[in-house]
């Protein structure tokens, strides 16, 4: 089975701070990381290979610095990596990312592509299903588990609000992986020397079939009209209530939360 | 004349709220120029569903019933609505940003090539000619917010968070029907196997998101906390007092000498708040106190500080839990 796995290098979040002057992010000193869900993809795929044979490829789209992220998964036993980097996609929203990603994957041999369900940088979760609408196949998002390959079927288990369901596609599908599926493996020292000599391959403009207007700030159907910072609320003032008000205002704190529980 | 779609989400032929809330904020935000229509997919439509849609402000219920739809599929559902868009496209399609809308929507965006905005909280339109769709999301950890406009596609698309605006009725309201066949010649690639129903499993307390925690103050209180507990889906936890006598097990105790704590939610009862007890909870993202002693010192780190007795407030809380649940 020929994998492929979606990644994006991701600014660590819970070091991000923002500048209460400029409302913009610090970015200095933040650490860049993997995308969590994507790492899980990644383990997922390794563990397919071994069991099934195959390939894992992995793609990703960014500024030239992820190049060191694809290093690092060669390290773990990637087969091939891809960084899909030009200044023309640059400010891509979800819609033109997936187009330039789609164009790409069109080129590439996949029984299966695996996607982070969303990146902790945008939590959009739409990059997914836009590339597999785009390469026209079948998704399954929010994935549990991948059970077994039965031959061109895969069966999978999904969550929804309230169930667990056991799901056969067929291959090729695009499937969407959460943080903890899969604890990943570390880098080995067997796989660091056997591919010190495996070289990222770089996809630039040039090489895709892609109508510029249709990408980059541009090209992307949806604009940031502005950003802004919450003000910090100091901590509360002490308010007396009727047992009836109190009531409301607290059913209308939790109720947001149930969602919480039901989707762990 | 200018018009905005709302996705009506069915579970097994329940509709759920996200639904209801997104029609009543458009209903609240936009005036009487602007129609609304349901967009409701399923196997059947049930006559209480049409007059819920259209009291909470659907001009137009536009449906498409097939066995197909009787449960969520990316490939039908992506389907049905291109095939109700094939003549005229909404200028806004709004979507709830459940686990089946954030699976459908991008689906469905990338087919029509238009933006999507995902997981947005707050939603303002400006109206002029055209309909102007400003869909605001928190990003990076919810310190930044961004507003996100899409002014030059149709539909201008947004997944909403669930659970933000109030459903609100207008009983005297009407709308009209119209039903669309459904159309699809191909089958889908994904085929339910089996389904199993979630039960709700006991967690341990230091990995729950949302707790409802008792003192001394309510240490009568606790199968009305347990209640609340399980409505919410949260986990109940005591402070030392309630533990040492009896009342609850030592694996239920936060602070120093039990589990530390750091839920999305901490909904403290009855807990004055001694610095053992706080040490363990200080940490939690939201945490509501209530007290009858304004001095107690929960307060001090209390995001949500309510001086009332807390044994009159939780039978309240919950009744007016269940009173919610039962849209669902």
């Amino acid at each position: 089975m020929d994998i492929i796995v979606l990644v994006k290098q991701v600014p660590d979040t819970t070091e991000i701070k923002i500048d209460k002057e400029t409302n913009t992010l610090i970015r200095a000193g933040v650490q860049s990381i993997v995308n969590p869900n994507d790492l899980a993809g990644v383990e997922e795929a390794l563990k397919l290979k071994a069991r099934y044979g195959g390939t894992v490829s992995v793609v990703t789209m960014g500024p030239m610095q992820a190049e060191s992220m694809l290093v690092e998964l060669y390290g773990r036993g990637v087969d091939a990596c891809y960084l899909l980097s030009d200044r023309a996609f640059a400010g891509s929203d979800t819609w033109a990312t997936s187009t330039i990603l789609s164009s790409f994957l069109k080129t590439l041999k996949y029984d299966l592509i695996i996607a982070g369900y969303q990146a902790i940088d945008g939590d959009t979760a739409q990059v997914g299903p836009q590339v597999a609408e785009f390469l026209n196949i079948p998704q399954v998002t929010y994935l549990s588990e991948i059970v077994a390959l039965n031959g061109r079927e895969l069966i999978v288990k999904k969550r929804t609000d309230s169930e667990i369901l056991t799901l056969s596609v067929e291959l090729p599908v695009l499937v969407t992986t959460l943080a903890d599926m899969n604890k990943p493996r570390y880098m080995n020292a067997w796989d660091i020397y056997h591919n010190t000599d495996k070289k990222v391959h770089l996809v630039t403009f040039n090489d895709l079939n892609i109508d510029p207007s249709h990408i980059g700030l541009k090209g992307s159907p949806t604009k940031v009209k502005k950003t802004y910072v919450k003000q910090v609320q100091a901590k509360s003032e002490k308010v007396v209530m009727t047992p009836e008000d109190a009531a409301k205002w607290i059913t209308k704190l939790l109720y947001p939360y149930m969602e919480v529980k039901n989707h762990e | 004349m200018n018009n905005v779609w709302v996705f009506i989400e069915q579970n097994h032929g329940k509709l759920q709220p996200i639904g209801l809330e997104l029609l009543s904020e458009c209903r609240r935000k936009l005036d009487a120029s602007v129609q609304i229509s349901a967009v409701y997919l399923g196997q059947s439509l049930q006559v209480k569903d049409i007059d819920a849609m259209t009291f909470c402000g659907a001009d137009e219920i536009i449906y498409t019933v097939d066995e197909k739809l009787a449960v969520y599929d990316t490939h039908y559902y992506a389907k049905a609505i291109t095939n109700l868009m094939k003549d005229t496209r909404p200028d806004v399609f709004l979507i709830g940003s459940t686990l089946e809308g954030r699976d459908l929507a991008p689906r469905v965006s990338a087919r029509l090539n238009t933006g999507l905005t995902a997981d947005a909280t707050l939603l303002e339109f400006e109206q002029s000619d055209k309909l102007l769709l400003l869909a605001t999301r928190p990003a990076l950890g919810g310190n930044l917010f961004a507003t996100i406009i899409c002014e030059n596609t149709i539909p201008q698309m947004a997944t909403i968070r669930p659970s933000i605006f109030k459903i609100e009725e207008d009983k005297t309201r009407t709308s009209k029907l119209k039903a669309v066949p459904f159309e699809c010649e191909s089958e889908s690639k994904v085929k339910v196997l089996s389904s199993e129903k979630l039960t709700h499993k006991k967690v341990e307390l230091n990995k729950a998101q949302v707790i409802v925690a008792g003192g001394r103050g309510v240490s009568n209180m606790f199968p009305v906390l347990k209640d609340i507990a399980n409505l919410i889906g949260g986990e109940v936890a005591a402070s030392r007092a309630v533990v040492d006598a009896n009342i609850e097990q030592k694996d239920r105790l936060v602070g120093q000498t039990g589990t530390t704590v750091h839920p999305k939610v901490y909904f403290a009862s009855g807990i004055s708040g001694a610095i053992q007890h706080i040490s363990g909870m200080d940490k939690s993202e939201l945490i509501i106190a209530v007290n009858t002693d304004p001095n107690a010192l929960i307060f001090d780190v209390a995001d949500v500080s309510i001086i009332a007795d807390a044994k009159q407030v939780l039978p309240l809380v919950k009744e007016e839990l269940k009173a919610i649940l039962s849209y669902k």
